[in-house]
């Protein structure tokens, strides 16, 4: 009789169930002024519909928050919803978080854990998934379940967004994710949905040997252009530095950068460095808004992998349109004006 | 002071095309480059041992062209090198990549501080640094765009959702440099020459590490590759600008770009 054949077999049931014992989702909420951020409301609709799928609770988890964001948390999708306090959680600091928040998973055991891809989530995720071992998928662009391997299909973005990764980890167990904020839609909230809301506190949490100290008020290095996110871009036809300083102040509002054409380097309205093209950078930013650009061939080529390009042109038949996400035909002062009054209207 | 920063060799995003439409991803040229972010992480080492004075160790995990890496980081300015490189280790996922890099710091003791990037250019990843202070029982601050060093304590000037902020770490501690922290100084032409002529970068395989293979087998599978759509292009409007700027702002919600 082969004894190890039924011995293996034996120890692969037994590693199926203690697979199983890890169940549920839990999402690790965040709170800003009146209640969940708008990520936690998305993670928290994505958790509900994968543990449909999976025939599980979804749990929110919260630090220091009030009983109201837990009650949020329940209309958006969670089943309970934990409020982590005690010495040491009252504001963020990463040791005490990772610790309560390990304790917590210890004792839950789910097999999936999500947070939101903002700093809170980028610094506890690696953490824990150190911690337990565990997989942890960044910077998600999307979440699924895999039902016959009963895991998580985690998309993930690859060079910079240029294309996608789908990945998986059947047998690790819990799974973490962090989620790219604002890629999730919004869910409905159900005020009536029905879950309970646990305080739990820790009283003997390690203090943190870092210090969080404020806001910075110094000012920064500029990163390079070819690493900014936002660039808007004059030409010739913003016409003089007062169309040129409007551009710059836009990029300001909007947390870019200013950049220019040969057009505009000629014209002494930007330095070498920030001109684009064959001659200059070359850049590859979300948003590129180009200001009285004509669209020459040599300037192109420098933004050729721009996410979002904006042009603002007189000339309809301006070389420029073909190339633009939207193309808007109209005196690019003008314009720039209007944008920096609305955007000044507009509470951040 | 003795600071180790682990850098990683990638290929250059920039040399990479990918065609959405035809759904492939076509390598124009070949080069391999420092990751980014790693660079920064090497740079803000240097100004440390500029300002203190301190013993740079460059760390790197890869095949064997590595090397080059570790010899430009010599030229940059870095005292010594190791190259963690070794067939047992291809194919390692993120959580393994960071287990080996760890048990490799572990054996650079003492040290005041390990640096590393936040993000990688090529996978995206962003867990490496928080995976390593944990292995490694550190403090860890993270996004990091300026750090000087004040009577023992590390101020760092960082990222925190997009603001500038200042934290205060004490010593030994673990500090991911974010990609828009300072850009890197280039090599004196005549380091360059010595990095490769005289310097030496130390090779650990797997088994100097004492990494068994059940630690090193990968747990993460690929399901495979989505291309997002291409882009709409060409959509012009006219109008007085008032409306125009609505129309601009609008598309910049619905794309979340404000
Ligand atoms: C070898 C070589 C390398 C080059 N490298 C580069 C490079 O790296 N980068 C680069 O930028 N150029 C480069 N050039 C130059 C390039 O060919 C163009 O000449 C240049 O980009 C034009 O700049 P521009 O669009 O600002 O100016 P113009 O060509 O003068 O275009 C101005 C545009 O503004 C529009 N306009 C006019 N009035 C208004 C208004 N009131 N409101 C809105 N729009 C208005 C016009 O319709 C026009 O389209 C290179 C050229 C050569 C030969």
């Amino acid at each position: 009789m082969d004894l190890d054949f039924l011995q293996s077999l034996m120890g692969g049931e037994e590693m199926a169930a203690a697979e199983t014992a890890y169940q549920d989702i839990w999402v690790v909420g965040e709170v800003s002024g009146e209640g969940l951020t708008p990520a936690t409301r998305a993670l928290l609709g994505k958790a509900r519909d994968m543990a449909n799928a999976l025939g599980v609770y979804v749990k929110g988890v919260l630090f220091s928050a009030p009983e109201s964001a837990g009650s949020e948390m329940i209309s958006y999708g969670a089943d309970t919803v934990y409020l982590l306090e005690g010495a040491g959680l009252e504001s963020f600091a990463v040791e005490p978080y990772a610790e309560a928040l390990a304790r917590q998973i210890e004792s839950g055991r789910p097999e999936i854990v999500l947070f939101n891809a903002t700093s809170l989530g980028g610094e506890l995720a690696p953490r824990l998934a150190a911690r337990f071992r565990a997989p942890l998928f960044t910077h998600c662009m999307d979440l699924g379940i895999d039902e016959a391997q009963r895991a998580l299909l985690a998309t993930v973005p690859r060079l910079g967004g240029e294309y996608y990764e789908i990945l998986i980890s059947p047998s690790l167990r819990p799974q973490f994710a962090t989620v790219e904020p604002g890629v999730l839609p919004a869910p409905f909230a159900d005020p009536y949905r029905f879950g309970s809301v646990e305080r739990v506190t820790f009283d003997d949490l390690p203090a943190g040997r870092v210090e969080m100290l404020g806001p910075y008020a110094g000012g920064l290095p500029e990163p390079p252009l070819s690493r900014s996110r936002v660039i808007v871009c004059v030409g010739r036809g913003v016409q003089d530095t007062e169309g040129v300083e409007l551009a710059r102040r836009l990029a300001a509002k909007l947390g870019g950068q200013l950049a220019g054409t040969r057009g505009a380097l000629d014209e002494g309205w930007i330095s070498e460095e920030q001109l684009v093209g064959m001659a200059g950078r070359t850049v590859r930013p979300a948003l590129y808004i180009a200001c009285g650009v004509a669209g020459a061939i040599q300037h192109m080529l420098g933004i050729a992998k721009t996410e979002c390009l904006i042009a603002i042109n007189t000339d309809p038949k301006a070389e420029i349109f073909p190339y633009a996400d939207l193309g808007v035909v109209a005196d690019a002062k003008a314009v720039l004006e209007e944008l920096n009054k609305k955007l000044d209207n507009t509470p951040a | 002071m003795r600071i180790v920063v682990a850098i990683k060799q990638i290929l250059d995003p920039e040399g990479i095309t990918v065609n959405r439409r035809r759904e492939r991803i076509f390598i124009n040229r070949e080069e391999r480059i420092i990751n980014p972010a790693d660079k920064c992480a090497l740079e803000a080492a240097l100004r440390l041992k500029d300002a203190h004075g301190a013993e740079v160790i460059a760390l790197s995990l890869g095949k064997p062209a590595a090397d080059d890496a570790l010899r430009e980081a010599l030229a940059m300015g870095a005292d010594s090198a190791v190259l963690i490189s070794d067939k047992a280790l291809a194919g390692m996922d993120a959580p393994t990549a960071a287990m080996v890099l760890a048990r490799a710091i572990e054996r650079l003791a003492p040290f005041d501080l390990v640096l590393a990037g936040q993000t990688a250019a090529d996978t995206g990843g962003d867990q490496t640094a928080g995976r390593l202070a944990e292995l490694l029982g550190l403090p860890q601050v993270l996004q990091a765009l300026e750090l000087s060093l004040d009577g023992g304590r590390l101020q760092v000037v960082r990222l925190w959702d997009g603001k500038p902020v200042r934290a205060a770490v004490s010593l030994p501690a673990l500090v991911a440099v974010s990609p828009l922290a300072p850009p890197a100084r280039y090599p004196h032409g005549a380091r360059i020459m010595n990095a490769y002529r005289q310097m030496q970068v130390s090779v650990w395989t797997a088994q100097d590490l004492g990494l068994t293979p059940e630690e090193l087998t990968p747990n993460i599978e690929s399901r495979g590759q989505v291309f997002p759509p291409e882009r709409e292009l060409g959509t012009v409007v006219e109008g007085p600008p008032a409306q125009m700027a609505g129309e601009i702002l609008s598309l910049l919600r619905m794309r979340r770009l404000i």
